[in-house]
């Protein structure tokens, strides 16, 4: 639905013709890869000390080099454009992380408050409040879970583009998502239980946020 | 039958997962709401990257931007050099031309700067506050001074030689365009090329102004202003090796003809070749 392939064979043409030295197509893949190279940037690497995204969009910006810099190689590799350039984000994500102090003692609060999402400005606080949260879920998943909840989600993906990135059939990666928003279920209905005994003072157990969708143990 | 259950949760995830994927935001399930939010979020901020990481480190070891700009630029983007050095501010290679073209983006930057600072000025000469609009002029002419020729240099003398005479005062000495003035280099901190020579570089480039204004991405200044000592010597290149100008693009497809500096950083820059 998102970035099927229609979309995706004209983002393959344009990074050949980009390749070609047209600095007209450059521009234009430029133009298009950014915004998801960002997200991809910013899914993985949070707010990194502060409440900007200035890391993450540093590293994007590297990627966005690194990826123009290898374009004279795309051609010959006979893989989608897509997969192209999030192996080579996912290699600048790794190095960021490695040289990056992150804060691994803090504790994860497990359910996000739902924000509107048509939300005007005086809310933005708590959608970062919320995006943090959703960051920190994500942290807890292994991380192929969680690369691919990230390819799909906040890149926008499709299940065959994010397997060819991650070097996965598009089966592994239905089933993998599958288990990754079944375990991401289970922390929210957990927390949502706990939160809900706490607050009522009752003993039994809410099943309230799980089942809900009629999923299955994974 | 659990089977049967299990294939049809994959596919409603999978549904699910594409829908998010496009900006979607389902209605339905506490956790795809808070994932739209999430992804929503991450486009919320603009993009202000500071830096490049890997860059910075090597300007700070005394590698001007103009040796990263020709390094970058003739050595290893080739057509998307060439198409950055031309962008303008909105351009979606505008970050790209601020790493491959730091001295043009300097130039614009400073010509935006200037442009504003005339209203300004304007603005305080129409209200016959006189001090104020010359104050602004003077910090006008400045940064006109960094504007190279073609970005607009030329209507910003115009502009401020016609205030200046509106003002009645006397016309700007003129500045050195080539001077590395010490008052451009926001920190105090010199940094120095290995080898211990200042590294230079200007480009040199007939449109080309060597001028060190302010890196605009918040770098530590590359160039140590050598003091007493007006105007920068081409041959203060570390290596010593005669470098081409961003203004002269030689094809060159690999980091062959670099000096030591040029080849690291490519290392630096470029993922496993």
């Amino acid at each position: 639905m998102a970035a099927k392939s229609a979309p995706e064979g004209e983002l393959n043409t344009l990074a050949a013709r980009a390749a070609d030295d047209e600095p007209r197509a450059i521009e234009q893949l430029l133009a298009r890869i950014r915004p998801m190279v960002v997200r991809y940037c910013r899914a993985r690497l949070g707010r990194a000390g502060g409440a900007a995204h200035t890391t993450a969009d540093d590293v994007a910006q590297e990627v966005c080099l690194a990826v123009l810099n290898a374009l004279p190689r795309y051609r010959d590799v006979g893989r989608p454009f897509s997969a192209f350039v999030f192996r080579i984000a996912a290699h600048k994500v790794t190095d960021a992380h490695r040289g990056a102090v992150r804060d691994l003692s803090r504790p994860v609060e497990v359910l996000p408050e739902v924000v509107d999402p048509a939300r005007g400005p005086e809310s933005e606080a708590l959608a970062a409040e919320t995006s943090r949260q959703v960051h920190d879920l994500l942290d807890t998943l292994p991380p192929a879970h969680r690369e691919v909840l990230v390819l799909r989600v906040a890149v926008g993906l499709s299940a065959e583009e994010t397997g060819q990135s991650l070097g996965m059939t598009p089966g592994a990666v239905r089933v993998t998502q599958h288990r990754a928003l079944a375990r991401l279920r289970e922390l929210i209905g957990r927390d949502r239980a706990g939160r809900d005994r706490a607050g009522r003072d009752r003993g039994g157990r809410d099943r309230g946020g799980r089942d809900r969708l009629g999923e299955v143990p994974a | 039958m659990r089977q049967r259950r299990s294939l049809d949760a994959i596919r409603r995830d999978d549904v699910l997962l594409d829908a998010l994927g496009s900006g979607a935001v389902p209605d339905d399930d506490p956790l795809a709401l808070a994932l739209a939010g999430w992804r929503r979020d991450l486009d919320a901020e603009p993009v202000r990257p500071r830096r490049l990481a890997g860059l910075r480190h090597h300007v700070r070891r005394g590698l001007g931007s103009a040796a990263v700009a020709s390094a970058l630029g003739l050595a290893t983007l080739g057509g998307v050099a060439a198409a950055a050095t031309q962008a303008g501010p909105g351009s979606a290679l505008w970050p790209i031309t601020r790493v491959v073209a730091a001295d043009r983006v300097q130039s614009l930057e400073a010509a935006g700067r200037a442009r504003d600072l005339l209203r300004l000025a304007d603005e305080a000469a129409a209200a016959e506050r006189h001090d104020e609009a010359a104050r602004y002029l003077a910090e006008a002419e400045r940064d006109t001074s960094r504007v190279r020729l073609g970005d607009g240099e030329r209507e910003l003398r115009d502009r401020a030689a016609d205030l200046r005479r509106r003002l009645g005062a006397p016309p700007a000495a003129p500045e050195p365009t080539a001077s590395p003035s010490p008052s451009a280099s926001p920190s105090g901190t010199p940094s120095a090329s290995p080898s211990g020579t200042p590294s230079t570089a200007p480009p040199t480039g007939p449109s080309t102004s060597p001028s060190p204004a302010p890196s605009p991405s918040g770098w530590p200044s590359p160039r140590p202003s050598p003091t007493g000592q007006p105007s920068p010597s081409p041959s203060a290149r570390p290596g010593g090796s005669p470098r081409p100008s961003p203004g002269s693009r030689a094809p060159s497809s690999g980091g062959e003809g670099l000096t030591s500096e040029g080849q690291a950083l490519l290392r630096l820059l470029l993922p496993q070749r």
